[in-house]
């Protein structure tokens, strides 16, 4: 851990001097090579000598300045306004470091099915409206894309957390979830104030619990699959199942039902084993390191 | 197992509480930190190594208020550079070295060596005395870009500065530094 001090500066070697080239190009522009020799008389000017001691006493002096470490347990123990502020730090965390297109999508893909229904709307049954069939999909995709071990940047600080993988995704799926709901009764609103024949209340109905368990459904087969896209697709299909109909070939009765108890208790359900399974995964992981 | 986290990452694991990091955060701050201070300073050795450790140390202190959502470098060369700045603003260097004091101002460590005697190492000298000849907002601005190879848009961040007064200074101080060198020749 500790550097080598007769080990070549960050400045030498011809990767440098390719980048150094680079930077002038993106400084100055075609007038680059004149200032190339010296900016290379520049990074070859004299350093400072680094001891290896010099850096072990630095590390012993802060380490002292350290604040003993608080343990998760401590944490979560901690008075109401303690676990209030930490789960506010682990949302914003979380926010930041949520993929931005995911935001930008959904709020399109809603915004597209909102218009598609202001415009095409003749006889309104809520049940049948393009926004309606839209906003579920929309939640689902981006709640799959909430575990993505394989392209996920944001995945390097589950596995470098101290914090467990579960607390961290159920932090992401609160906040995916909220967008998505967030958006949902904007839209929903904005729809029953363009077209007065459209009841809030029912409108909201229509798609809240549809959206709710498609979105869980996309979470657990990512995670059961670790793959979103599977999540994303196989939630969409399932959807699509329902609104197609296939003589001998009907949709589950889950997501058939209009009394929706069972559709939210399936929703929880799945939503809960999703987590859980993440659980088992964190362990396999950390076990193999 | 910490070298292939991101600089974010290690600093948000160090501010829940792992304290190994800290160890990583030197490991890859110190050296350079010390460097840019040393560069920036005119060779001091020993006054670049009590801001480079007096950086770090406030780092630990800041810790707590780190935003991990923002970049951890910026943040760090920032505390350096306030840091330099300050020093440099008591009483005692509120001067400018002159020509002669500038060149004959070199660190202990090198010198003399037998390499001073060259051509090279002639102009090394020039470059380093024309380099403290410039105003330090310029100075920090030219080592941070090509030397410590932080991009325009870090250094904006870093020092507080709208990225085209950046870039003006960035030409200002390395056109006076070029034709100063190439009135010499």
């Amino acid at each position: 851990m500790i550097p080598d001090p007769l080990l070549p500066s960050p400045a030498d070697g011809d990767e440098s001097e390719a980048h150094l080239v680079k930077m002038l190009r993106e400084d100055w522009g075609p007038d680059y090579e004149s200032y190339l020799p010296l900016t290379r008389e520049l990074r070859r000017l004299p350093e400072p000598l680094i001891q290896t001691a010099e850096i072990t006493t630095l590390n012993a002096r802060l380490t002292r300045h350290l604040q003993p470490s608080k343990t998760e347990r401590s944490r979560w123990s901690g008075t109401l306004r303690e676990q209030i502020a930490y789960g506010i730090t682990l949302l914003r965390a979380e926010l930041r470091l949520a993929r931005y297109e995911l935001w930008v999508a959904s709020l399109l893909i809603m915004a597209i099915g909102v218009l598609v229904t202001v415009y095409t709307v003749q006889a309104p049954s809520v049940e049948t409206l393009p926004f309606v069939y839209v906003a579920p999909i929309m939640a689902a995709f981006g709640v799959a894309f909430v575990f993505n071990p394989s392209a996920d940047l944001p995945f390097e600080i589950m596995l470098a957390c101290p914090r467990s993988v579960r607390l961290i995704l159920l932090a992401r799926l609160t906040l995916v979830f909220s967008f998505n709901l967030v958006i949902g009764l904007m839209s929903s609103f904005t729809l029953s104030l363009v077209r007065p024949e459209l009841s809030l209340l029912p409108l909201i109905t229509a798609w809240l619990a549809p959206m709710s368990f498609l979105s869980a459904l996309a979470f657990f087969l990512a995670i059961f699959f670790k793959e979103p896209l599977i999540g994303g697709i196989g939630s969409m299909l399932l959807w699509l199942w329902q609104h197609i109909n296939i003589p001998f070939f009907k949709a589950p009765v889950i997501i058939m039902s209009l009394d929706r108890p069972l559709l939210w208790t399936v929703t929880v359900l799945l939503g809960v084993a999703g987590l859980w399974l993440a659980g088992r995964d964190e362990r396999w992981i950390r076990g193999s390191q | 197992m910490y070298q292939t986290l991101s600089d974010e990452t290690v600093a948000l694991r160090l501010q829940q509480g792992d304290h190994a990091c800290l160890e990583e955060l030197i490991r890859r701050y110190y050296p350079a930190l010390k460097r840019y201070l040393y560069r920036v300073s005119g060779g001091d050795s020993a006054l670049s190594e009590e801001l480079a450790q007096e950086t770090m140390l406030q780092l630990i202190k800041g810790l707590p208020s780190y935003d991990s959502g923002r970049p951890f470098r910026p943040w760090l060369y920032a505390i350096a550079t306030n840091l330099l700045r300050n020093h440099f603003k008591r009483p005692e260097h509120r001067y400018q070295h002159d020509d002669d004091e500038a060149v004959e101002r070199l660190p202990d460590e090198r010198e003399p060596t037998p390499e001073h005697f060259s051509v090279a190492a002639e102009t090394s000298r020039r470059l380093e005395a024309e380099l403290q000849r410039l105003p330090i907002q310029q100075r920090q601005i030219i080592v941070l870009r090509y030397v410590e190879e932080l991009p325009l848009v870090e250094i904006a961040q870093m020092l507080d500065l709208p990225l085209g007064t950046v870039k003006s200074r960035l030409r200002l101080g390395i056109d006076r530094l070029r034709s100063a060198l190439e009135d010499e020749r």
